[in-house]
């Protein structure tokens, strides 16, 4: 896959659009790496973040990534930036096309 | 505006995007705690039911409230005394509630949209979708005789977003089952509903004529070879278009035309071609000249008494559209598809013309419109107002609040913003248990020409309190203002609080934005006023003079003959 970080940001700035347009956090999401996301969404936020960008890459890669388990499993904390979450995405979608 | 959803599932996303929506109008929204339907129907003392609430939304999913329909979905047969017995349950509670916001809104019920619905066996007895129509047109029948419950065809937003309407992720995270694409119908839908209920529902479609209304340019090629009707599929297109209009205006939307066009022959099409759909008669007014059309469209609205939030415009042109957008913010412009053959679908998404009522009036509408032209061409005629009046013959029947009336005199109020007293916003629930209380009156106004029936045009209320008598309501339709029923409506009151020994009549003003015709009529009528905007009558003066209108009475207050009004 060329450019992983490049899809991956791509895809979470997507995302983060769609949260913004449709009022679903409280706080307007900015779209920068060292924007925080713990603390500006509830766990409903997380799941609609985390769900946004998972349908995003199977709509525009055809790929299925499963966000929400490594974000739980990263105990460095994938979801504490824009830029964790930008690499976590980065890693799966990598991941997935080793497979 | 204040609202409260309760729903069997997690519907945080759904209140969010609505929230969202609503800004404008700003809509506020409390979600009840997810699958405690029940329990937050049944229990009066929640802090949102105690809030004064505009509006509730109750969307369920039939699996969740309806255990026998549950069992079905599983493969059980299940017992249909039981399912009907359920929806009757459901319909009760949803009945219990319905004093507690203005109005209740209530989703009909659908199959999960992942479900393949039993195939040839879905519509057999006891089959899923059958049972699904017998538990719809139950709780619809159950539902019916509440006035402030409306049932919302959820089936028309998962139809639009189709397969990607369940959300199995947020289901199986957060108890969500539909996406966002779907509450972003339903909120669409919910808020078009309130609109519309505030009487703010669009009014009039103004229409370009070539390339909009029929193919080709009329000034170029003559009426005879418009693309309209027929066996071509863009013309065929065309006159199709021209039907939905024309569906359009039995509910009420009037239509109109601004057109850069020389008039005579655009109206020569209008009038001659065969495959013409519309004819002069359908539209209340146009404007066909070489002038900028944002003008003409204010002109034309303005000489239709409504306001530009009431105007929707429709041009192939998409510099037109620019220009109108910019210049008159208030008047919706969609966008337009390029191909007439998406016309048809691009008329039916508007969603813009939500009403919560049909009346007679509805139906009756653009012929008022016709017959309004020629009452103007009348009184370009006879030299004074007297002379116009004698000469329109009017009649005005009153007629107290009843049943029949009950529909259109909520319609009215809700609508009429320009002759409006206090521009006050009720139900047909909330106008009628008003109107039962001791020591309040509530007229309805039918007006009536040589020219036509304009059908109830006017309300007035009022209510006693010790010696004073306090007009509430003083609505009148401004197709009818300025024909002296203003002044009959005035000497209603006025005979009443007479009849209730009230020693005078007292009318407070509620300025808007819009409703500054109502004071400078009071300014006109008033015998005195306390303040500037509090007007009084004293009771035993003479009553205002109407002698060439005549009152009749009607329906449940018919105590008069058939006799001209004068003191």
């Amino acid at each position: 896959m060329n450019h992983p970080e490049g899809i991956a940001r791509d895809l979470v700035y997507e995302a983060i659009d769609q949260i913004n347009d449709l009022g679903l956090s409280s706080v307007i999401l900015e779209k920068a790496p060292d924007a925080r996301l713990s603390g500006n969404l509830d766990s409903l936020g997380v799941v609609n973040l985390v769900t946004c960008i998972e349908e995003i890459s199977e709509q525009r890669l055809g790929v299925t990534i499963s966000l929400a388990d490594a974000a739980s499993a990263d105990s460095l904390g994938a979801l504490e930036t824009v830029g964790n979450l930008c690499g976590t995405v980065a890693r799966l979608l990598e991941a997935r096309s080793a497979q | 505006m204040k609202g409260f959803l309760i729903s069997d599932f997690n519907a945080e996303n759904f209140g969010a995007i609505l929230r969202a929506k609503g800004r404008a109008e700003g809509l506020q929204v409390e979600v009840a705690p997810f699958g405690q339907v029940e329990m937050v129907l049944m229990n009066e003392a929640l802090p949102a039911w105690q809030s004064g609430l505009d509006f509730a939304v109750i969307w369920t999913r039939p699996e969740a409230v309806l255990p026998s329909f549950g069992e079905a979905l599983r493969g059980e047969r299940p017992s249909l005394a039981a399912l009907d017995a359920e929806v009757d349950a459901f319909a009760a509670a949803v009945l219990a509630v319905q004093d507690r916001s203005r109005t209740t809104f209530v989703t009909d019920w659908v199959l999960p949209p992942f479900h393949s619905g039993q195939g040839m066996l879905s519509l057999a007895e006891s089959g899923i979708g059958r049972l699904l129509l017998q538990a719809n047109s139950r709780l619809l029948d159950r539902l019916d005789s509440a006035r402030s419950v409306i049932v919302l065809s959820s089936a028309k937003w998962f139809q639009t977003v189709g397969q990607d309407a369940y959300s199995p992720r947020m289901w199986y995270t957060a108890k969500v089952p539909f996406s966002n694409e779907l509450f972003k119908e339903a909120a669409q839908d919910v808020r078009s509903a309130l609109l519309g209920l505030a009487g703010r529902a669009r009014k009039l479609v103004i229409l370009d004529l070539d390339d909009t209304l029929w193919g080709g340019i009329v000034g170029d090629v003559g009426w005879e070879q418009l693309a309209l009707g027929g066996h071509d599929a863009a013309a065929e297109a065309y006159a199709d278009f021209q039907e939905q209009l024309l569906t359009l205006t039995r509910r009420g939307i009037v239509l109109g035309i601004a057109s850069k066009n020389d008039e005579q022959v655009a109206l020569a099409a209008i009038d001659n071609h065969p495959e013409m759909v519309l004819r002069r008669e359908n539209f209340a007014g146009w404007r066909i000249n070489w002038g900028d059309k944002a003008e003409n469209i204010r002109a034309l609205t303005e000489s239709l008494n409504l306001g530009l939030d009431a105007v929707v415009f429709i041009d192939d042109n998409p510099m037109e559209r620019g220009r109108v957008r910019e210049a008159l913010p208030d008047v919706l412009v969609p966008e337009w598809p390029s191909d007439p053959r998406l016309y048809v679908q691009a008329l039916l998404r508007l969603d813009c013309f939500n009403s919560p009522a049909l009346t007679d009036e509805d139906h009756q509408r653009t012929a008022m419109y016709a017959s309004e032209r020629e009452r103007s061409s009348i009184a370009q005629k006879t030299g004074s107002l007297a002379d116009w009046l004698r000469a329109l013959e009017v009649t005005v029947t009153v007629e107290e609040l009843s049943a029949t009336n009950l529909s259109r005199a909520t319609q009215l109020l809700n609508k009429t913003n320009q002759f409006n007293l206090s521009t006050r916003r009720l139900t047909e629930h909330e106008l009628r248990i008003w109107a039962d209380e001791p020591a309040r009156a509530l007229w309805t106004f039918r007006v009536a020409d040589r020219f036509g029936d304009s059908g109830l045009t006017g309300l007035l209320s009022a209510e006693r309190s010790g010696n004073e008598v306090f007009i509430r309501d003083y609505v009148l339709s401004c197709r009818v203002f300025g024909r002296s029923v203003e002044d009959t409506m005035l000497r209603t009151v006025l005979e009443w609080a007479r009849g209730e020994q009230g020693t005078s009549v007292i009318a407070e003003y509620v300025p808007t934005a819009k409703n500054k015709p109502c004071l400078e009529f009071l300014q006109r009528a008033a015998a005195a006023a306390d303040q500037k905007e509090v007007f009084r009558w004293d009771s035993a003066a003479p009553l205002p003079e109407c002698p060439d209108i005549t009152v009749r009475w009607g329906g449940l207050g018919g105590r008069e003959p058939e006799v001209p009004l004068a003191s």
